[in-house]
Parts: C-alpha cells; sequence; structure tokens
C-alpha cells in the first residue's frame, strides 16, 4: 500500500542529490583542475519472471566524475603545468601511496622539493639539492636548476599515469584520485614520450564546471523535486483516506 | 448494493493503480531512457472488451474481471507504455549514446536479454562496455563489447571506431510495440528477435525522460479526486447497507 510513497520518496532522494552535486559543481568553478560530477537518475531492470512491471522509482543516482578538459589558463607561477591529454600527475601521500591529480598546483617547498596540491611530493619525489639555484619545469616534465659552478643540471623528471577507465576514479578531496577496481590498468610514463603529450608550463587547467549547465540541471531538479513532493502529498492523503473507507 | 460495494472497490483499487504509475512517471522525470506509463481511460464497451482479452501485464485479473461485469464506466482500464522519443541532451561524453530508432541489447548478470533507450554506458575495469549496473551491451554478434582504451567515435549506425579502425559494432533492434514487455522504467524484454535498424545513433547524447511533469500532476489531482470520490460512494452503500440491516428488518416501534 505504500508504493506510491515509495516511489515518491525516491524522487526526493534522488533530486535532492542532484541538488547536492550541482552545489559541489558551483563551488569548484574557478577550482583548478576540478572535475565536475553529473547525478543520472536510472530505474533498475525488472528481475524476470515477475509478473509486475517492474520496480517504481529511481533505483540508482551514478555519479560520475566528467573528465573533459577544461581551458588552460595563463599562471603567474613557472613552475605550474597544465596536462594537454588525458593523463594525470602521480603524486605520493605520506603513507607512500599514490594519489592522481589533474590539478598542476606544483611548487617548491622550503627545502626544495617540489609538492603538488595538499603539499604532497611528486612520485617519484624530485629535491632540488640547497646549494642549486633557479629550478624550472618544461614541457617534457624535466625539472632542471642551476647546480653551483653555473651548470643546468636534470634533478628528477615528473611521471604521469593514464587509466582505462577514469570514471572509476574515486575522489579523495583536494583534487586527489585514487584508483578503484573499475578504473582498470594503469600506464606510467613521462610527458611527451609514449603517448602522452607535453605539458603546458606555466598554464592551469580551469574547472570545466559549465555554469549555464549547472544552473539549469538546478531548475529542473528543483520542479521536478516539487513534483515529487506533490506525489508523496497526494499518496499520504489516499492513505488516510483507505484508512477511514466507511467515514 | 454489495456489487456496488465491489465496484467502488475497484475504482480504489485501479486509482491506486495508476497514482503509483503516475509517481513512477513524475519520480523519473529525469532518468535517462525512461518510458512513462499511460492510462488508457476505457468506455464501459471497452472494458467489456477488455474482459475477452488475456489479462494483461501489470493489472491482477480481478480489476478487469469485476469492472467489466460493474462498469464503473469511464476509468482507467490499463496501463500502457508511451514509447514516444524523449528529450535529447547534449552532454559530449564520449559513451553517452542517444537513438533515434531501435534500442540498445544488455545482458543481465543471469543471461537475460534486456533491450532499452538508456544509451549512458562506461568502460568497466576491463574495457567492456557496460551499463550503469554493470549489465554488458551487446556488439552485433551478441557478445558483450570490448573497447580499447583509446577514444572511439560511433557511427550513426552502430559501428565503433578506433583511430580509423572498427573494433566493433552495437547490436541496434527494432520491435513491433507488441512484442515489448516492460521490465523495469528504462528495460523492456521482447518476444522474437527484432529486426537490424538504421538508428541514426547519436554520440555525446543522452536521451532523457519522456515524463510530461505537467500532464502528469494534472492527472495526479484527477485521480485522486476519483479516489476519493470512489471512498465517498462506499461510504454511502455502506450507511444504506446499514440501514437496511439494522432498521428494514425492525419489527413494531
Amino acid at each position: 500500500m505504500t508504493t506510491i510513497l515509495a516511489a515518491a520518496a525516491s524522487g526526493l532522494a534522488h533530486y535532492q542529490q542532484v541538488v547536492d552535486v550541482v552545489a559541489d559543481n558551483v563551488a569548484n568553478v574557478s577550482t583548478p583542475g576540478f572535475k565536475a560530477t553529473r547525478a543520472l537518475a536510472h530505474g533498475a531492470p525488472a528481475l524476470p519472471g515477475t509478473p509486475e512491471s517492474g520496480p517504481l522509482g529511481v533505483r540508482l543516482t551514478a555519479l560520475e566524475r566528467r573528465f573533459a578538459p577544461g581551458a588552460l589558463q595563463a599562471s603567474p607561477f613557472a613552475t605550474e603545468v597544465a596536462l594537454r591529454d588525458d593523463a594525470f600527475l602521480v603524486l605520493q601521500a605520506p603513507d607512500g601511496t599514490r594519489r592522481y591529480t589533474r590539478a598542476g598546483t606544483l611548487r617548491f617547498d622550503s627545502v626544495g622539493n617540489l609538492v603538488g596540491p595538499e603539499g604532497l611530493l611528486t612520485d617519484p619525489p624530485i629535491v632540488v639539492p640547497g646549494d642549486h639555484t633557479s629550478p624550472s619545469i618544461d614541457a617534457f616534465g624535466r625539472v632542471t636548476a642551476l647546480s653551483p659552478d653555473g651548470e643546468t643540471v636534470e634533478v628528477g623528471r615528473l611521471q604521469v599515469a593514464r587509466f582505462v577507465n577514469p570514471s572509476g576514479l574515486i575522489s579523495v578531496g583536494g583534487g586527489l584520485f585514487v584508483p578503484s577496481e573499475n578504473a582498470g590498468a594503469v600506464t606510467f610514463g613521462s610527458p611527451g614520450e609514449g603517448g602522452f603529450a607535453e605539458l603546458a608550463v606555466g598554464f592551469l587547467e580551469a574547472s570545466n564546471v559549465s555554469l549555464a549547465d549547472e544552473l539549469t540541471t538546478l531548475i529542473v531538479a528543483q520542479r521536478a523535486y516539487s513534483a515529487s513532493a506533490q506525489a508523496f502529498r497526494v499518496g499520504d492523503d489516499m492513505l488516510a483516506t483507505a484508512a477511514r473507507l466507511t467515514a | 448494493m454489495i456489487r456496488g460495494l465491489y465496484a467502488a472497490y475497484t475504482g480504489l483499487e485501479a486509482a491506486w493503480r495508476y497514482q503509483e504509475a503516475l509517481a513512477d512517471n513524475i519520480a523519473n522525470a529525469t532518468t535517462v531512457g525512461f518510458k512513462r506509463q499511460v492510462g488508457a481511460l476505457a468506455s464501459f464497451e471497452d472494458v467489456l472488451l477488455a474482459q475477452q482479452e488475456p489479462v494483461p501485464a501489470p493489472l491482477p485479473a480481478r480489476i478487469q474481471q469485476i469492472v467489466g461485469q460493474i462498469g464503473t464506466g469511464t476509468f482507467v482500464a490499463e496501463l500502457t507504455t508511451d514509447l514516444a522519443i524523449g528529450p535529447f541532451q547534449q552532454t559530449g561524453e564520449e559513451l553517452d549514446l542517444a537513438l533515434e530508432r531501435g534500442f540498445f541489447a544488455v545482458e543481465g548478470p543471469d543471461g537475460t536479454r534486456y533491450y532499452t533507450k538508456a544509451g549512458h554506458f562506461q568502460r568497466d575495469g576491463e574495457g567492456r562496455l557496460v551499463t550503469p549496473h554493470g549489465y554488458f551491451v551487446l556488439g552485433a554478434d551478441g557478445l558483450p563489447l570490448t573497447l580499447p582504451p583509446t577514444r572511439v567515435a560511433v557511427e550513426p549506425d552502430g559501428r565503433i571506431v578506433a583511430d580509423g579502425n572498427e573494433v566493433g559494432r552495437l547490436l541496434l533492434l527494432e520491435f513491433p510495440p507488441e512484442a515489448l514487455t516492460r521490465a523495469g522504467p528504462a528495460y523492456f524484454t521482447a518476444d522474437g528477435e527484432g529486426i537490424p535498424v538504421d538508428s541514426g545513433l547519436r554520440q555525446g547524447y543522452l536521451e532523457l525522460s519522456n515524463t510530461q511533469l505537467t500532464e502528469e500532476l494534472t492527472t495526479l489531482l484527477a485521480v485522486h479526486r476519483a479516489y476519493q470520490a470512489n471512498q465517498r460512494i462506499l461510504a454511502t452503500l455502506d450507511t444504506t447497507l446499514e440501514r437496511a440491516a439494522g432498521e428494514l428488518g425492525r419489527l413494531g416501534g
């Protein structure tokens, strides 16, 4: 008897989630390397042999990160880079596990370590020795610095990685991702080699959030939420009517 | 009068079924590939006629039998799926596919084959093309499709091309509407093999729900009133029966 309520409630839950996702996307409209998430509703196929026409309502809200590239924007920092293909920069967390990011906000810290978002070291770590100066990064990810005797020496090279299914990556905040089982095989490489594009040095990848899209999604979700709430009210009233059938 | 009670009861039951479908339509107002259910209003003759036919899927048999005999008149006799095409939304995503004609074929974990318009696919960890439920999308050979890791182009006829080479072809079939059985909000099972179709596939688009929100809400309110009206009839009949049982048979003053 509560089927109407359940169907309507599934709509309410879904549209609530859509609004949450839109809020997160809009909040990150100017976060470098940010990838918008979309929330798509899905119904479930009915199990074979059941006479009913299938489960009612929204059964699955598929949250999916859209890895479409954002626009490149010039950065005032010569150590910041943007990826021109679908690869990720490889960083390492303090516990030694890898993190992947599209945000090329790289900096040298006070002791010469090259660090990415959240202050994570690159993987492999790149350190500029204390007596070297003027560190820089080139389009192939090579990090060079001037030695005390005035020679340019390479101190390390950035590593990039590509996944079979980037949608299988899980966001762990700060623009960092870890792979799930669904991400599939990972290929490591260096920028400008073996199918990986060169880096755009001195640029950052802008957020790929489109405000117009988000606001359209928001308006549709609000209307559908109201409609689901209306269906819920009507279902509730019908239950009340059923409870006093002969009154 | 007892028959009237049953008529009112079937009216209540049918209204409830209809509201379930409307609430489902509304909740799925943006569900990918969703096909709404509509109630067919039937006149008295139509209801009698319908009773000769095998009972269609969503309604239990007793509703049709009794509605037919009593004739609650112009009320919902059966729910049918509206196969009208939904609006296309441009997403630009590689594996968002929309069909102008025909259906995708997908295979559930138990081997059941479903047909759907919901072309929202992704690669799994092994590069197979799957739905968000993890069902395999089938190729023209009837087997699950596996995609290369590089970006693919999907042609309007369902051919999948990577780096200039054809790497697979989607199984795209058309069915006569009567061969399809609703099996969930965006899924169908089918009798027969279907016929290959030039589907006019568009990559980077999704077909959204064909729910008509204004129409669903208007009908929701109308059916709500019909439900209340049936309840009033039931209450009135109950009072009348109470009189008959309690007062008519009483002797003396």
